[in-house]
């Protein structure tokens, strides 16, 4: 279980990265977390939990192009491993579960989307 | 990277940071997000924002994650073997390099032990009556005045303002006074009431019930609530106690004073010894109220130290107003004088102050002087400065040596850092083992160092502080001095170290100049302070003093002879004895004082009186103290009126306005009517004058004295006419003994006493010599290394100059020069700093030493022959080499 467990941070970089596609890089990440999840995410926070993913293996990446926008650096680019693929969908997998569970009399919104 | 955009260019402080914490592979993801983020930010919230953001978000990833490890790690670098090496290295390094070590070790352990020394004594001066459970809250009452252009500053107040204060302002919780030199405080002859030899015994204190609640010194036996509140009881301490009952219950004993039976004490409890750091010096306390004056409301008598316990938080200084305005309503005399535009101000002295801060304050008991603290701390900083000096010196000089090692290890794949490590590591060591010097040194000077203080200091051996202070001390040392050499030496280029292209950098060499330059800038500024207070202190002593303080004995006590004339008379027919005087007022530090109202009869108004101190003399005083007249003639018996005659010094002259002395009249108060609380005055006519004479320290000016003729026999002021003065002495105790059988002879000679005035200033004096000395000694100590190293180096050069022709004097000459300058500008530099302290510290005494320039050519020429002869040794050993040696070996 240990292993496969995703924080609900690194769960959210890696969606932010799977929809993402093409272009997954530390800055688009953090972007895109703030468009949808309408939060302040600092730089260095995404920085640390991509990278921390790249080691657990749940996600993969390749060095890009220098740009002078960039201060002459590379870009580094994600994408979602097959390990990381798996384990987003047993997160889901686990939520929706957790959510048959339960009986929609004991909430007071609206359950049925 | 062809862009025709422009792109902003980030702040390169954070950039920097960034790439020296943060691991090589996380930096192209992260600077260049960074860099894209700035570029948006500056877009959107302008450049001055998009900085600041900058700086901050660079500094989030300052967390382990992004760090270093091959680079900050210690687990990598640092492998418990590595540091063994370092240790073998530091060792063996200290061993072959014996001789520098010794002076690195050496100059630092002396430098070290005169810190902890002068550390021990500085920590003792500052803790002063810190160990009162109240110190935060009492405060001891001074009075500053000016009155008709006297101007001065006392801590001796009246009778009623302790009992006043209490009573009527609401901050003050107690008030308790204490009188140390009235009726039977002081010196007393005592005895055990079953006992008839009397003994001779000071540190006698009327205290107030509440002064043991305010200041809880502990009892040893007794209740504290029950001490001091009946008529004739007393406390002793406990080593009193010991010497006067023995083993015995000393409580509810009886104490006789000075053979008065009708006025016996009864002790009623045992205080503990007194602490050493308390400002308070007393073995015995008397209940004040056996003392009947003490119990009067008189503003006008004033014996006493009042202390007072404010709530706590209160402001004194808003208090201050309120005594002021308490003083006035009760104290109609104040009222008017301050009205006629005097100025007499109390002021609330914290009690933690009154040890060093109450120069200048005239009082009952000397005191420290905060100025001392910070000189003594200043120079014992100053020698450990020069010890340091010394080890980066010679460091630096010597890095030509260990410049082979060096590269070798750079070219090995260490790191520069580990080479600092290692450096450090060394002076670490040697800083540890200089430490473990300086204890050695510290516990075998303390007894030697305690003396010259005046202190039973003691190191804190029980005090964990301490040893965190030594820990501490090591580390921070070892890195302080270790750190320059360090970069130095870890920062040559391996490639040019192993091709042999080093020379040692201009650079370094001037810094190294400067430092010495520094070193004997602070020599020369203290030798030339050491013999601008040594040159004081002979001044005090020579000084004119209006009288002659050479062969007169002091016999104190004499009141207590049943036929004080009898043993005047006996004593006159003595031969060694020129001419007796009896009374209670020597001119000397110690002895009756009366300050006195006195005005010009019938001219002045009696609220412009002047305070004028009148001595009651007898017919022979003025002849027996060998004072000159000036004007008109000395007391005699043969003239009935002179018993209303007045002799005064020339500044009581000046300070009355008189223009025509002999004849004039002046009046001055008598005495008090106990009962009524009046005033009596007498009006006398002056019959003479005398040149001015000191009876104070000369620290302060002369004041004006008045001389009438009345008096007690307390004292016996004997001029000797022989050089044999341990006959006289002789010849005096046997008159005594037959007079008085039984009572201890007590005497004391005017010359010895006026000494002890300025036992501070020579105590002072001789901490300053000590010092100086160390501090010479240190920096000689460096410069005779850093010339061993020179003269080594040069071996060659001088082997080559000797063959083609040069002589001993052009090779020393050669070797010394450059030092020789650097100490020339030592001594131009030092010159004016010299000058100005000695300028400041003399400016404390009314009578002092004009500053001449030889003090400080002698200070320089002292500095210059030491220096010169330190190096001379090597440089002869140099020149007197056989230069065959040095050239063939070729080493």
């Amino acid at each position: 279980m240990k292993g496969t467990h995703l924080g609900e941070f690194e769960e959210i970089i890696l969606l932010a990265v799977a929809a993402l596609q093409e272009d997954a890089y530390g800055l688009a990440i953090k972007r895109e977390i703030e468009e949808q999840a309408n939060r302040r995410v600092t730089i260095s926070a995404v920085h640390a939990a991509a990278n921390r993913l790249e080691d657990k293996g749940y996600l993969k990446a390749e060095f890009g192009e220098k740009s002078a926008r960039r201060g002459g650096k590379r870009k580094k680019v994600y994408r979602v491993s097959l390990e990381g693929q798996y384990a987003l969908r047993a997160a889901h997998e686990l939520r929706q579960r957790m959510w048959r569970r339960i009986s929609p009399s004991t909430f007071q919104i609206d359950l049925s989307w | 990277m062809v862009g025709e955009e422009q792109y902003y260019e980030p702040p390169s402080r954070p950039l920097r940071l960034l790439r020296w914490f943060c691991a090589d592979h996380f930096l192209d993801e992260v600077e260049g997000d960074l860099w894209e983020l700035y570029q948006e930010e500056v877009e959107q919230y302008g450049e001055a924002r998009a900085r600041r953001r900058f700086y901050t978000l660079s500094i989030r990833y300052l967390r382990p994650y992004f760090f270093d490890r091959n680079h900050l790690s210690f687990q990598s670098l640092y492998t418990p073997d590595m540091i063994r090496h370092f240790f073998k290295l530091a060792l063996r390094q200290l061993r072959r390099q014996r001789f520098y070590a010794l002076i690195n070790i050496s100059g630092f352990a002396l430098g070290l032990a005169a810190c902890l020394l002068i550390g021990l004594f500085l920590r003792h001066e500052l803790s002063y009556d810190n160990f009162l459970s109240k110190s935060n809250d009492l405060y001891r009452i001074t009075v500053a005045y000016n009155v008709g252009g006297r101007t001065g500053h006392t801590a001796v107040t009246s009778t009623p303002l302790g009992p006043r204060m209490q009573e009527d302002i609401p901050e003050v919780v107690r008030a308790a006074r204490i009188a140390p030199s009235m009726y039977d405080a002081g010196n007393n002859q005592i005895r055990r009431a079953t006992e008839l030899e009397n003994r001779y015994e000071s540190g006698f204190t009327y205290a107030d019930s509440l002064f043991l609640e305010m200041f809880d010194f502990p009892l040893v036996m007794g209740e504290r609530s029950q001490q001091l509140r009946e008529p004739r009881t007393m406390l002793l301490t406990k080593r009193k106690a010991k010497l006067l009952f023995g083993a015995e219950n000393p409580i509810g004993q009886q104490i006789i004073f000075n053979n008065n039976e009708e006025r016996a004490y009864t002790i009623t409890g045992v205080l503990a010894d007194l602490p050493s750091n308390t400002h308070f010096q007393f073995d015995y306390l008397l209940s004040m109220s056996s003392s009947r004056s003490s119990q009067q409301d008189n503003w006008g008598f004033s014996n006493f130290v009042t202390y007072a316990e404010l709530i706590p938080g209160t402001d004194p200084e808003l208090l201050t107003a309120k005594l002021v305005e308490m003083i006035k309503e009760r104290n109609e005399e104040y009222a008017s004088m301050i009205a006629a535009g005097n100025q007499i101000d109390p002021i609330l002295q914290p009690i933690r102050d009154v040890h060093l801060r109450s120069v200048g304050v005239s009082g009952f008991w000397q005191h420290g002087n905060y100025q001392y603290i910070y000189l003594f701390g200043g120079v014992a900083l100053f020698i450990l400065l020069l010890a340091c000096i010394n080890f980066v010196n010679l460091a630096t000089a010597r890095s030509s040596l260990r410049a082979l090692e060096t590269g070798m290890r750079r070219v090995l794949g260490s790191l520069r850092q580990q080479l600092v490590v290692q450096f450090l590591l060394e002076s670490v060591l040697l800083s540890a083992l200089a430490l473990l010097l300086a204890l050695g040194i510290a516990v075998v000077g303390l007894p030697y160092f305690n003396e010259l203080v005046g202190r039973e200091l003691q190191l804190p051996w029980t005090e964990p502080g301490w040893y965190a202070l030594i820990l501490g001390g090591v580390l921070v040392l070892g890195i302080l001095v270790g750190a320059y050499p360090a970069v130095v030496l870890s920062g040559f280029e391996p490639l040019k170290v192993l091709k042999g292209y080093l020379t040692s950098g201009r650079s370094a060499n001037r810094f190294r100049s400067q430092l010495v330059v520094f070193q004997f800038t602070i020599a020369i500024v203290l030798v030339a302070g050491t013999l601008v207070v040594r040159e004081q202190l002979h001044f005090l002593q020579d000084q004119q003093l209006g009288f002659d303080k050479e062969q007169l004995m002091i016999v104190e006590g004499t009141h207590i002879l049943e036929q004080p004339q009898a043993f005047r008379q006996q004593l006159q027919q003595l031969p060694s004895v020129h001419k007796v005087s009896m009374g209670g007022y020597v001119p000397v530090e110690g002895y009756f004082r009366n300050g006195s109202g006195a005005w010009r009869t019938g001219a002045d108004n009696e609220e412009n009186q002047l305070s004028l101190e009148k001595w009651y003399v007898d017919h022979e005083y003025v002849g027996t103290l060998d004072m000159e007249l000036v004007a008109g003639r000395d007391f005699s018996r043969d003239m009935a009126t002179d018993s209303t005659g007045m002799i005064l010094n020339e500044s009581a002259v000046k300070e009355l306005g008189l223009e025509d002395p002999v004849g004039a009249r002046v009046s001055s108060y008598t005495y008090m009517d106990q009962q009524t609380g009046e005033l009596y005055y007498e009006d006398y006519t002056v019959i003479g004058v005398v040149k001015d004479f000191h009876f104070e320290s000369l620290r302060t000016d002369i004041q004006g004295i008045s001389l009438v003729l009345g008096g007690n026999t307390v004292n016996t002021l004997v001029r000797l006419n022989t050089d044999q003065v341990e006959r006289s002495i002789q010849d005096v105790k046997m008159v005594w003994a037959e007079l008085a059988p039984g009572q201890p002879f007590r005497y004391k000679f005017l010359d010895e006493q006026y000494q002890r005035m300025y036992a501070f200033e020579q105590r002072a004096g001789s901490i300053m010599s000590t010092l100086t000395g160390l501090g010479i000694f240190v920096a000689c100590l460096g410069l005779f290394a850093l010339a061993t190293f020179m003269a080594q180096q040069r071996r060659h050069e001088v082997g080559v100059r000797k063959v083609l022709g040069a002589s001993t004097k052009d090779i020393v000459f050669l070797l010394t020069k450059r030092f020789v300058l650097l100490v020339v500008l030592a001594i131009v530099l030092a010159t004016p700093i010299a000058w100005w302290f000695a300028k400041d510290w003399l400016s404390d005494f009314a009578y002092r030493i004009e500053l001449r320039w030889p003090v400080f050519a002698l200070a320089g020429g002292l500095a210059l022959i030491l220096s010169v002869a330190t190096m001379s040794f090597q440089a002869l050993r140099a020149a007197w080499t056989n230069p065959v040696d040095t050239i063939r070996r070729g080493e």
